[in-house]
């Protein structure tokens, strides 16, 4: 494998690709008793509509997240959660929408782990009735996240950004949508996305790098598969809706403030977007902002607010979300900030906002989960998620302020509100 | 890891864990009081107005400037529940200084930061700035009446003060409205006074530094806990004899919470303690458990289900999210899986898994400085000094008998259903009949 040292915050990693094509990262922490590793899948919902085998399609909404669920039941019936609780690993998986994700933390028995993660997420088993049964329980996941207001507000901001893209749609799906997952749906989206050269693996711990590299081979001994052609659709500039409302039982308006603009998010020019895009949001709208500090003093915000971006192939997406009395204000004041932003010299919050940040980066690197899912981010889209840590003092501010600028721009914005009923 | 307690200045208590395998170093201080109507949210107000500003520091800017320096330092104001115990202060969560141009200076700094926020206020003729303790008493209101977005804490909160409807088990953490309501800057400065000289302190550091190097900086930059008078603040014994009852809340909601509340009287201080960890794990614990393998997996009612065990008042819930329509079935399987454990119907494997879980989790604290923090300010309130390592070594003791006999002391007391509005809900009865 190869071995890639970064010095300056004293990490190092192992990576390689197998013929398959999947991508291997293990990043050694010598001392730490736990083990982290991640089986990670380049699909998530925004994966939509494909082309494979010369045939378009575009199964029904919430397939990835529905796949996840099932990906854990196994051919003699049982389900892998219950033989990781023989080594007394905590497994677990997510879906977003850029990925579908199987992990596993484990203290003991890594190895045999490691195998039940890579043998589980390799041999699916639906039938018509499991693929039932788990349409009852997804339907009680949906109407827990329907009630939830800050899932709400979140599903609303991307329906009003996105006009065509994929990451409009709620990533779970509706209750008519998953109604109408099949195990044939099933089966040819697994086809389709689950082969090594559309997945990562990660394992961050004291472990030891040649023998999860050994372990990988052994067990993932297919072929290399090429892969779909994704379609994300042609994304307009303008937001889909400038205004989106929905009341339920909250005590404040709970808001999403989002911003989006056309980027290239992958490979060293992706990577440097996205550093630039979330030093952007912390120098506009982070905790040391000029904007944060006042909107706080007026009461127009509590600690719930954020700022920060998401990455999609093709678009950023920048956010401020959080509560307030009247979020109509808080969005005048954080347009007016950009524009002066834009329009003025360096603030003197600049630099010390950058070795803040630089600071929190550096803490992401002790949370494994972080740290590996930002790894496998990198991975998946072509860029080394640790090396950029290194390059993060290179941001000068005339590359912030033109991130400012092209983001934060009226017609691109959308404004998503739950109202106290 | 080294780690080491003492009592440093009078009431004053410091635990270091002092490793170089994390690149955050964590410290934080926390007051402890017992949790009262009274008092609640006088003490939960005090951090959140403290790390407004300071003398020397006047506004949350001027915090900025200096902590963003420090390599963006964060002190946040904090409050906790530890059974009737509430423990409440800042936190400061920082990087290691090695990886930054400051060395070992970095946490010197901080903890001068933090002695500047916490004794040093910003105070006007005796009292606290108005518009601070103003604009966060609307803060903290806004905090108390926003726990109803997340349904499930919402629900178990809910379900506590039911089931302890005397003393502190059942209070907020952050007190009620009508106190907050009633909160002035003269009777926050005068509470302030009275904690800095009375309440028991505990302070926590985990990070590349010695004991004896934090403690030499604590007793510099906090001069103001030296020469006082501490009292003694304990948990009390849990409440024996709990009505049995049933709450039904209603709020405009699709999904319902059902929360079935178990009183067992066992606690950290009791012998079956470790038993009765392994019980609620077995019940309720994760995706091996009797709940999550019956409840979700085998009858598809819900999404997610569990139990939550509170060594404080030895109550344990068990919980799940449901469809309104089939609350009554959730609540009969439920009941049907505490049954099974009490009817000693638990296999071997179930233990063995059980045990496993738990001494993974005791591992895996000692990876995180603030699970390291929560854990030693846990055992700090309980007056214990337990680790991670005896803790596990307990667990692997407990036979078979002695989680039966757990199970055996656990009594139904509290049926309590968050639901949709449109739900009839007179037609609920559940004290008839299980």
């Amino acid at each position: 494998m190869k071995e890639n040292i970064y010095a300056e915050i004293n990490e190092k990693t192992y990576t390689h690709t197998l013929g398959n094509g999947l991508k291997v990262c293990v990043i050694p922490k010598p001392g730490f008793h736990k083990a982290y590793a991640m089986l990670a899948v380049k699909y998530g919902s925004i994966d939509a509509r494909f082309n494979a085998g010369g045939k378009v399609i575009e199964p029904p909404k919430g397939v990835a997240h529905f796949l996840e669920h099932k990906v854990f039941e196994q051919p003699d019936g049982g389900n892998a959660l219950s033989v990781f609780a023989q080594t007394g690993a905590s497994p677990n998986a997510f879906t977003s929408r850029n990925m579908t994700a199987y992990h596993f933390s484990c203290t003991e028995h890594f190895k045999r782990n490691l195998e039940i993660l890579l043998d589980f997420v390799t041999t699916p088993y639906f039938t018509d009735e499991n693929v039932e049964k788990e349409q009852g329980i997804i339907g009680q996941e949906i109407g827990m996240v329907n009630d939830n207001p800050y899932h709400s507000v979140m599903d609303n901001i991307m329906s009003g950004l996105y006009v065509s893209h994929p990451a409009k749609d709620s990533i779970i799906g509706t209750i008519d949508s998953i109604g109408n997952i099949t195990r044939d749906v099933l089966l040819s989206c697994y086809s389709t996305f689950y082969t090594p050269s559309n997945m990562v693996l990660t394992v961050v711990g004291d472990v030891d790098a040649d023998e999860v590299l050994s372990i990988a081979e052994a067990m993932l001994k297919r072929e290399y598969v090429a892969l779909p052609e994704r379609d994300y659709g042609i994304e307009p500039k303008e937001a889909a809706a400038a205004y989106i409302e929905k009341k339920m039982e909250v005590n404040l308006p709970i808001f999403a403030l989002g911003f989006k603009a056309g980027f290239d998010t992958c490979g060293e020019e992706g990577i440097k977007n996205r550093m630039t895009a979330e030093l952007a949001m912390e120098v506009l709208a982070g905790e040391s902002s000029g904007l944060y500090a006042s909107l706080y003093s007026q009461g127009l915000i509590n600690k719930q607010f954020g700022a920060g971006a998401m990455f999609f192939p093709g678009s950023i997406c920048a956010l401020a979300t959080g509560e307030s009395r009247d979020p109509q204000k808080v969005k005048k004041e954080l347009l007016g900030a950009a524009k002066k932003l834009i329009k003025g010299d360096k603030p003197e919050c600049f630099n010390r906002i950058k070795r803040a940040s630089y600071g929190l980066n550096l803490r992401s690197l002790d949370r494994f989960e972080s740290l590996c899912r930002a790894q496998t981010e990198g991975m998946m889209n072509g860029y080394d998620y640790l090396k950029s840590l290194g390059e993060f003092e290179k941001i000068t501010w005339s590359q912030v302020r033109d991130m400012i600028s092209q983001l934060i721009d009226e017609p691109q914005m959308a404004m998503t509100v739950v109202m106290p009923k | 890891m080294l780690s080491k307690y003492k009592e440093i200045l009078p009431g004053v208590n410091l635990r270091v864990v002092q490793t170089d395998k994390f690149k955050t170093a964590c410290f934080s201080v926390n007051f402890l009081d017992k949790l009262s109507c009274e008092f609640a949210s006088l003490n939960a107000l005090l951090p959140m107005v403290l790390c407004r500003g300071s003398k020397k520091m006047p506004d949350m800017q001027s915090i900025s400037e200096v902590t963003d320096n420090l390599y963006g330092a964060k002190i946040e104001p904090i409050v906790r529940k530890f059974g009737d115990v509430q423990a409440f202060g800042v936190v400061c969560d920082l990087i290691d200084g090695r990886y930054t141009d400051e060395g070992s200076d970095l946490l010197k700094k901080c903890i001068k930061v933090t002695g500047e926020i916490l004794f040093n206020p910003l105070i006007k003729k005796n009292e606290f700035l108005p518009e601070y303790v103003l604009s966060e008493a609307e803060n903290l209101k806004d905090d108390i009446r926003s726990e109803i977005n997340e349904k499930l804490s919402y629900a178990y909160m809910r379900a506590m003060s039911c089931m302890y409807t005397d003393g502190g088990f059942g209070l907020n953490k952050m007190g009620d409205l009508e106190q907050v309501e009633k909160i002035t800057s003269k009777d926050l400065f005068a509470r302030y006074q009275h904690i800095v000289k009375t309440a028991p302190v505990e302070i926590f550091f985990c990070g590349n530094a010695s004991f004896e190097e934090v403690e030499r900086a604590v007793v510099k930059e906090f001069k103001e806990l030296k020469g006082r008078d501490a009292c003694l603040i304990k948990i009390s014994n849990p409440l024996v004899n709990l009505e049995q009852s049933e709450t039904i809340e209603t709020m405009d909601m699709a999904q319902a919470v059902l929360l079935l509340g178990v009183g067992t009287c066992i606690t950290f201080a009791s012998e079956e303690f470790y038993a009765m960890r392994l019980l609620s794990v077995i019940l309720g614990g994760g995706t091996a458990s009797k709940l999550f393998t019956n409840v979700r997996e085998k009858h598809s009612l819900c999404y997610y289900t569990g139990t939550r065990y509170d060594r404080y008042s030895g109550s344990m819930f068990m919980y799940c999210g449901v469809d309104p329509e089939k609350v009554d079935k959730a609540r009969a399987e439920m009941l049907c899986q505490m049954r099974l454990c009490i009817d000693g119907i638990i296999d071997d494997t179930e233990i063995k898994n059980a045990k496993r879980q738990l001494l993974n989790q005791f591992k895996t604290v000692n990876d995180s400085p603030y699970l390291l923090e929560n854990y030693w300010l846990n055992e700090a309130v309980c007056k214990t000094e337990i680790s991670t390592e005896s803790a596990a070594t307990e667990i692997s003791k407990v036979s078979k008998d002695e989680i039966i006999n757990s199970a055996k002391a656990c009594e139904l007391k509290l049926t309590y259903l968050l639901t949709g509005k449109g739900e009839n809900v007179h037609e609920r009865k559940y004290l008839r009949g299980n």
